[in-house]
């Protein structure tokens, strides 16, 4: 602060928000925090993964396969921007499970 | 102040909640500061508040520290003041003297001729002070706002408004310029008073 005019403004400002206290508002609108804070890119990693795996392991029991389940697939041609994919072969139908994970698009600032 | 930010914002990266509690206690004062200077209304000011702490929190994960914290911050206010100011259209955005500027900021800063702590007690020169920042443009306020009631230095301004440092100095000198002409009536009746 430098001179009178900075200083009328800034005794202004401050006169006016002395009082001002919203910290019990704001945290009360704060989403509730994750299970044992896991750090965000660890969340990116595991949500996904674990999902695929469940909805997996969901679709073999149901349809009643075995463990009859590659890798080794034959892709043509496979464009994938901003997810993750898995490409699975089922053998004993021969059908390709292609599943894909969308990482949600950050809001900017 | 600015290491334990960066602690404090790690531990809120963490999972944290009471480490953001400490941030807000710290900023919230500064923040309304801000927003009640380019808002002038209270209400609004309180709202846009809340606004600036939510959005920082959800997107602190991607804070990855290259500024501070406080100039962060500020970056979320001032551009959430600029875009409620824009959808109420309460200004008339003129800003031509924002080019080539190669003066001093300070050139302007002349003697009010009154006491500034008489803001502390009177009201009316506060409301005087919120309605003089209203007749400037929204970059002006906030360039303004940003030096002088939040202390920000001409680097840290241009990096909060993503401005070169000319147009910081620009914006300042413009600013200070109409203040002191908005606030000139303030000058007689404090003359009068000390005349008696």
């Amino acid at each position: 602060m430098d001179n009178e005019l900075g200083q009328l403004i800034h005794n202004t400002l401050e006169a006016e928000s002395n009082e001002f206290d919203l910290a019990a508002r704001v945290m009360a609108r704060l989403p509730a925090p994750s299970s044992g804070g896991t750090p965000r890119g660890w969340r990116l990693f595991w949500v996904p993964a674990l999902a695929t795996a469940g909805a997996l392991a969901l679709f073999l029991t149901l349809s009643g396969h075995d463990n009859s389940i590659t890798n080794d697939c034959a892709i043509d041609q496979l464009d994938v921007t901003g997810a993750s994919a898995t490409v699975l072969k089922l053998n004993e139908t021969g059908t390709t499970v292609v599943w894909l994970n969308e990482a949600s698009e950050e809001e900017e600032l | 102040m600015e290491s334990d930010d960066r602690q404090l914002v790690r531990q809120v990266q963490g999972g944290d909640q009471r480490a953001f509690r400490t941030l807000v206690e710290r900023y919230q004062r500064k923040v309304f500061a801000m927003a009640l200077g380019m808002l002038r209304e209270r209400g609004a000011a309180e709202d846009l508040t809340q606004e600036v702490f939510l959005k920082a929190y959800r997107h602190l994960g991607n804070f990855q520290g290259a500024s501070s914290f406080y100039t962060w911050l500020y970056r979320i206010t001032t551009n959430l003041c600029i875009d409620q100011l824009r959808k109420s259209r309460r200004f008339v955005e003129v800003e031509l003297e924002d080019q080539a500027f190669e003066g001093s900021a300070e050139m302007v800063a002349q003697p009010l001729g009154f006491d500034p702590a008489r803001a502390f007690a009177d009201r009316e020169i506060r409301e005087r002070v919120l309605r003089a920042l209203d007749m400037l443009s929204p970059n002006h306020r906030a360039a303004i706002l940003l030096r002088e009631a939040e202390g920000l230095s001409y680097e840290e301004i241009a990096e909060t408004m993503g401005c070169s440092l000319g147009t910081v100095m620009s914006r300042l000198f413009h600013a200070r310029k109409r203040m002191q002409a908005e606030l000139s009536v303030l000058v007689e009746p404090a003359a009068a008073e000390e005349g008696r």
